[in-house]
């Protein structure tokens, strides 16, 4: 019953076009119809026609014949527009669900997923479930009705052919759950296994490098091959599965078969049924199979449907319903003054990066920050940028909990460039008017040009315009750094905070940069972590981290 | 030409795929069978009709319906053998070909990757076999059987009656016209849907790879704009398959009927007149429903041998890109770590030198740095040394051997190289290190990482060195990725380190701390230190400097300080004045 919760939740998103998925429904009962009766017209064209010997009898069920068959068609057609239809909107507003779910999730959330799994959610399991709603239904209401019909007529011709029949449709329809129950979890794990060679394969190529520098080939190769072994295995198991259960509803159809035209054989010699009866009654155990084997499938699938629409519902319940609470507030006249009060953070993994900390800055002051790897640096920023919520204790921008302040307003106000930017497949015009779209060229040029970016980006041929390739892969570590300061530059905003931003620069760049930035961070509140010392001529205080603490503070006396 | 080229992959193809060849043999058996026992059905119920069952000979009819249920299981054991051997040989020539795919990566140079895109180079890997395998193998073998069926169906009809088979037939034009006509257009539109999920794909792994960047700069609506225009795209291709699929099965749905309808029709007429007896009229309007799937499954092959071509010509693309590295040569064992750069000119692409003249000698167990600019050269250096790209002009010496003489895999292993990008493969950080050498015990990584001062960083981990990196190292940060590689590097036991950039994001104390367990451990190994914080210069035998290509300045850093030069600027830029004092006191 859970199950059937999901269930409602799913058709619930079918929405204005509930209307024409009913419509599609109704009109799939009428082709399962209009598909049952065309055995009983051929049979009456045989039985009433050819052996009686009235000829315009067979011409005209002949043309009726047609005429269904044109029906059925139509019916078919517009079944199957109007059920596709409905149920791709209604999948799509799931979609769109799910996407804007994922995007509010906290960064925890992406800590603990593999991009692979969210990608499969998004376009896997929506794909099962349109399938679901639009073919498996379908399919379904098709199958019951024409068997419903098919037996109806059969049982008008002869009760024991017919009981010979309705027990052979139980026997292929148990055999086709099963099969498809059978055969299910392993197409998941084989799904899932290809994932598992593509990541294999992604890992091998962005890892290339370190790969042939360590000369371990040989060693990758191997694990390559074991999972492309077991990917067989999964494979070749399925395969039996498939050959002997998928096979076996032929074997049964076959005997009935076999049985039905003995005893209609004999019912033909008794005069109790007709040559035409007994045509019609193999016809229709053939074109049963297919139903049966729909049955069995659609019967196998509604858990499994049902199960990815319920990964999908788990991915929009897990996500809060908003990146704000309900009482945010907006800065108007944003100061810059942070404070850090006896902040605790602790990861997923259980690591406990800060442990109370406590910081002030006043508006316009300049913070640089240093410490060993892991001293939980980055840790700052991010909290501050609000990736993260504290454990314990508050951290306040113009006395204001971060956590309350609206998300698009604390944007705004504070800028945080990341220790290793993201990099877009799109120009480099895009990449730094990214929080900007409509600032003038003459706003990047200049945004670049304190960057220090702009003299390389001139010197390409392409200028702002290079698209610089998946995660910029076209630059190197320093152009990729300056990009990322250059997206936040062109901001101006209260607040800055850069995240290592010069690691990758040589000395000469890296000292004009300085230059330039003393002019920029002038009234701006700044926190910057860099392990350059020379950076502590931008800083009114230099603060040193060890351990989630500070362990140490100085003034700079200029 | 087209024609040609297309006969030459099929070929190609199977000529690879025909090495199983007592599978294949079943499978061929097994398809011959399972067409023929499909068609004696419908001939044995004509003679049952019209032998056994008018004339009432009510004993002849169980051997006759024996006989029938015979021809029943055997359709039946034909068709289980088909399907799982068909299966399981495409499944082996599949698995052979995405080894195959996945070795050729690993051999492949570094200037094949520069324009190929990760997600394209797995695409193939992945979904292109697979393709191949679905339509290749179970589509040429399953036509194969259609193709028996179709003729097998009109033998006997031909046996039964010619007339009314040639009648019967007249349904198979249409039939064929029809699905030539919609074949196409099927494919194409299916293949637009895989393309827009393609694309949803991507949008929301690039939103998920930039989140922080996206969230940021407060870019959720506009990537969610973007997936919605996506996922709408989708509706349109979906609706648009619908349709082809809308008209086409109910078109080769009536094109069926008419053949049934003619043969009521025309065989109706035939028997009243006593031409045909009703056993044969029966017989045929058996088969004439039969012919939609073999007709349709031969038009169908047609149509996905072109997807077919098309992916297994992208799969040879990869296999065939001579952008290989060759891994003969000299076995070297141990290397004495002289390394000569004899007038070496690099470029990556044709006429645009990056590296010019390079003349430098590296005497064994020595220690050296380059510094200059980004840019300028420096990574360059090191992956000629690492022989992922060999000079344009010039020669690089070992020892006094041509580089190009040694094996470049046994080359490698006598290095220890530290890149600009640390990469860490998901999987604990002890797997991490320990697969730069598999022989070596949990005990030596743990020895050499307290040697370099890495192990305490590791052990405040939550699970010490059974950490996980996350993907791509994403739960660690960034300067204990470095310190982590900088470990996996040295338990190579080398002769020859290579760091580039190696501790750009390490705080100068733990650098200090490092860089002093490094200098003991490079004792008698020949040391290339790239760095951009030149304090290290103090500590090496020999300062290189590049700029643009070009070695400007060489020497040890006094002479260089001396000299007052690009380096003494570069230096003092960095350091400050005061620095000078304790060099000029030391030296
Ligand atoms: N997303 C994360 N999930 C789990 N642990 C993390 C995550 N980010 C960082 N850590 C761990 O927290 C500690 C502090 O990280 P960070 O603040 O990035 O250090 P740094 O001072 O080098 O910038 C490190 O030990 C790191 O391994
Ligand atoms: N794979 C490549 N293809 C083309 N050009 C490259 C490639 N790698 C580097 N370059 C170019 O070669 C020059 C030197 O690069 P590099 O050796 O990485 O400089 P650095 O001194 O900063 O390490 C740069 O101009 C860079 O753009
Ligand atoms: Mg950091
Ligand atoms: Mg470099």
């Amino acid at each position: 019953m859970a199950s059937l919760k999901q269930l409602v939740r799913l058709l619930r998103y079918l929405r204005s076009h509930a209307l024409h998925f009913l419509l599609g429904l109704g009109i799939v009962v009428l082709m399962a119809y209009t598909s049952g009766v065309i055995p009983v017209l051929i049979k009456n064209a045989i039985d009433e026609g050819i052996i009686s010997g009235k000829y315009h009898q067979a011409i005209y069920y002949a043309l009726l014949i047609l005429l269904v068959g044109v029906l059925n068609g139509i019916f078919s057609f517009s079944g199957r527009y109007l059920l596709i239809k409905s149920s791709q909107y209604a999948v799509y507003h799931l979609r769109m669900d799910a996407f804007k779910a994922i995007q509010r999730q906290e960064m925890v959330f992406f800590d603990k997923t593999f991009s692979g799994q969210l990608i499969s959610r998004i376009t896997n399991d929506t794909e099962r479930i349109t399938r679901f709603l639009s073919f498996r239904i379908r399919m379904f209401v098709y199958s019951i009705f024409l068997i419903v019909v098919s037996l109806y007529y059969m049982l008008s011709m002869n009760l024991l052919l017919t009981g010979v029949a309705f027990f052979t449709i139980g026997i292929v329809v148990t055999l086709n759950t099963t099969y498809a129950m059978k055969v299910r979890p392993i197409y998941d794990r084989i799904r899932q296994q290809t994932g598992v060679i593509a990541s294999f394969a992604t890992g091998t190529i962005a890892g290339i490098k370190t790969i042939k520098s360590l000369s371990v080939e040989k060693n990758v190769h191997g694990n390559f091959s074991k999972e492309n072994n077991e990917l067989y295995t999964l494979n070749v198991s399925a395969t039996k599965i498939t050959a002997i259960y998928g096979n076996a509803p032929f074997l049964i159809l076959g005997i009935a078969m076999s049985a039905m035209f003995y005893y209609g054989g004999i019912a033909i010699i008794r005069d109790v049924l007709t040559v035409g009866e007994l045509v019609a009654f193999l016809t229709y155990m053939l074109t049963m199979t297919w139903p049966l084997r729909a049955l069995g499938f659609t019967i196998g699938d509604i858990q499994r449907s049902l199960a990815a629409a319920s990964r999908l519902f788990e991915v929009i319940d897990s996500s809060p319903h908003s990146v704000d609470v309900p009482d945010a507030i907006e800065l108007k006249n944003p100061k810059g003054k942070v404070e850090f009060r006896d902040v605790w953070l602790t990861y997923h993994t259980g690591k406990t990066v800060l442990k109370g900390l406590n910081l002030k800055i006043d508006p316009g002051e300049r913070i640089l920050i240093t410490g060993p790897p892991g001293s939980g640096k980055s840790s700052i920023l991010k909290i501050l940028a609000r990736f993260y919520a504290p454990e314990k204790g508050e951290v306040l921008l113009d006395g204001v909990d971060v956590r309350k302040i609206k998300s698009a307003n604390l944007r705004s106000i504070v800028a945080y460039v990341p220790q290793e930017p993201f990099i877009f497949n799109r120009s480099i015009r895009e990449n730094i008017a990214l929080a900007k779209p409509d600032a003038t060229m003459e706003e990047i040029i200049e945004a670049a040009r304190r960057a220090k970016i702009h003299e390389f980006i001139s010197s390409l041929p392409e200028g702002y315009d290079t698209v610089v390739g998946e995660k910029g892969v076209t630059l190197s570590g320093g152009e990729r750094q300056r990009i990322g300061l250059a997206r936040a530059l062109l901001l101006n905003p209260r607040v800055l905070l850069l995240d290592d931003p010069v690691s990758n620069l040589d000395a000469q760049t890296e000292r004009k940069l300085v230059e330039d930035l003393q002019h920029i961070l002038r009234n701006k509140t700044a926190i910057i972590v860099s392990q350059r010392l020379s950076l502590a001529k931008l800083a009114d205080r230099v603060i040193h981290m060890e351990d989630g603490k500070i362990v140490e503070e100085k003034k700079n006396s200029y | 030409m087209a024609d040609k080229s297309s006969l030459a992959l099929v070929k190609r193809f199977l000529r690879e795929a025909i090495a199983e060849r007592k599978i294949l043999a079943i499978v061929v058996v097994s398809i011959i069978g399972s067409a023929l026992a499909t068609l004696f059905a419908p001939y044995i119920l004509s003679i049952a009709i019209d032998e056994y069952i008018i004339p009432g000979k009510y004993h002849e009819l169980i051997p006759i319906a024996l006989l029938y249920l015979l021809a029943l299981l055997a359709q039946w054991l034909f068709a289980t053998l088909q399907t799982f051997y068909t299966e399981v040989f495409g499944q082996k020539v599949l698995k052979n070909l995405r080894a195959k795919l996945h070795r050729k990566i690993l051999d492949s140079n570094l200037n094949f990757f520069k324009d190929k895109s990760t997600g394209d180079l797995v695409s193939r890997i992945i979904n292109d076999t697979n393709v191949v395998n679905d339509v290749l193998l179970s589509g040429l073998l399953g036509g194969l059987g259609s193709i028996i069926s179709l003729s097998g169906i009109v033998v006997a009809m031909l046996f039964l009656d010619v007339k009314l088979t040639l009648v019967t037939l007249s349904s198979v034009p249409i039939m064929v016209l029809i699905a030539l006509y919609f074949g196409g257009r099927m494919r194409r539109a299916y293949r637009d849907t895989r393309q827009k999920i393609a694309r949803i794909s991507s949008v929301v792994e690039e939103s998920v790879a930039g989140i922080e960047t996206i969230k940021a700069f407060n870019k959720e609506k506009h990537v969610e704009k973007e997936f919605s225009a996506a996922s709408k795209d989708t509706i349109k291709a979906y609706l648009r398959v619908a349709i082809y699929m809308g008209i086409f099965w109910p078109l080769m749905n009536i094109a069926s009927l008419l053949s049934v309808i003619v043969v009521i029709g025309y065989g109706g007429y035939q028997a009243y007149m006593g031409a045909v007896s009703i056993g044969i009229v029966v017989a045929f309007i058996q088969y004439a429903q039969r012919f939609r799937g073999p007709i349709n499954n031969v038009v169908s092959m047609y149509d996905s041998l072109q997807s077919a071509l098309a992916a297994l010509e992208r799969i040879y693309d990869v296999l065939d890109d001579r952008g290989v590295e060759e891994y003969k040569g000299l076995n070297v064992d141990r290397l004495q770590g002289r390394i000569e750069f004899q007038d070496v000119w690099f470029e990556y692409e044709k006429g645009r030198a990056v590296l010019r003249g390079i003349n430098l000698f590296i005497s064994p167990g020595s220690k050296i740095a380059i510094v200059g600019k980004t840019g300028a050269g420096k990574t360059t250096m090191a992956n000629l040394i690492m022989r992922f790209y060999d000079p344009t002009r010039g020669k690089l010496l070992y020892d006094g051997i041509d580089g190009r003489e040694i094996n470049r895999r046994s080359l490698r292993r006598r290095i220890g190289y530290v890149p600009q990008e640390t990469y860490l493969f998901p999987g604990t950080i002890m797997e991490n290190i320990r697969i730069a050498n598999p022989e070596a015990s949990e005990r030596d990584v743990v020895e050499v990482c307290k040697k370099l001062g890495v192990h305490e960083f590791i052990m405040k981990l939550p699970k010490g060195y059974e950490t996980s990196a996350g993907e791509t190292g994403k739960l660690l940060s960034v300067g204990e990725r470095q310190l982590i590689s900088l470990a996996r590097a040295m338990l190579k036991d080398p002769d020859i380190v290579i760091l580039d950039e190696a501790l750009s994001s390490v705080d100068p104390k733990t650098e200090r701390m490092v860089q002093d367990a490094m200098l003991k451990l490079m004792e008698g190994r020949t040391s290339i230190i790239i760095a951009h914080r030149l304090s290290i210069t103090r500590f090496v035998n020999k300062v290189i400097v590049v700029d643009n290509g070009e070695i400007v300045e060489e020497g040890p850093i006094e002479n260089l300080l001396l000299k007052g030069g690009y380096f003494y600027r570069l230096y003092t830029s960095q350091m400050g004045e005061s620095s000078l004092i304790d060099i000029s006191g030391r030296g």
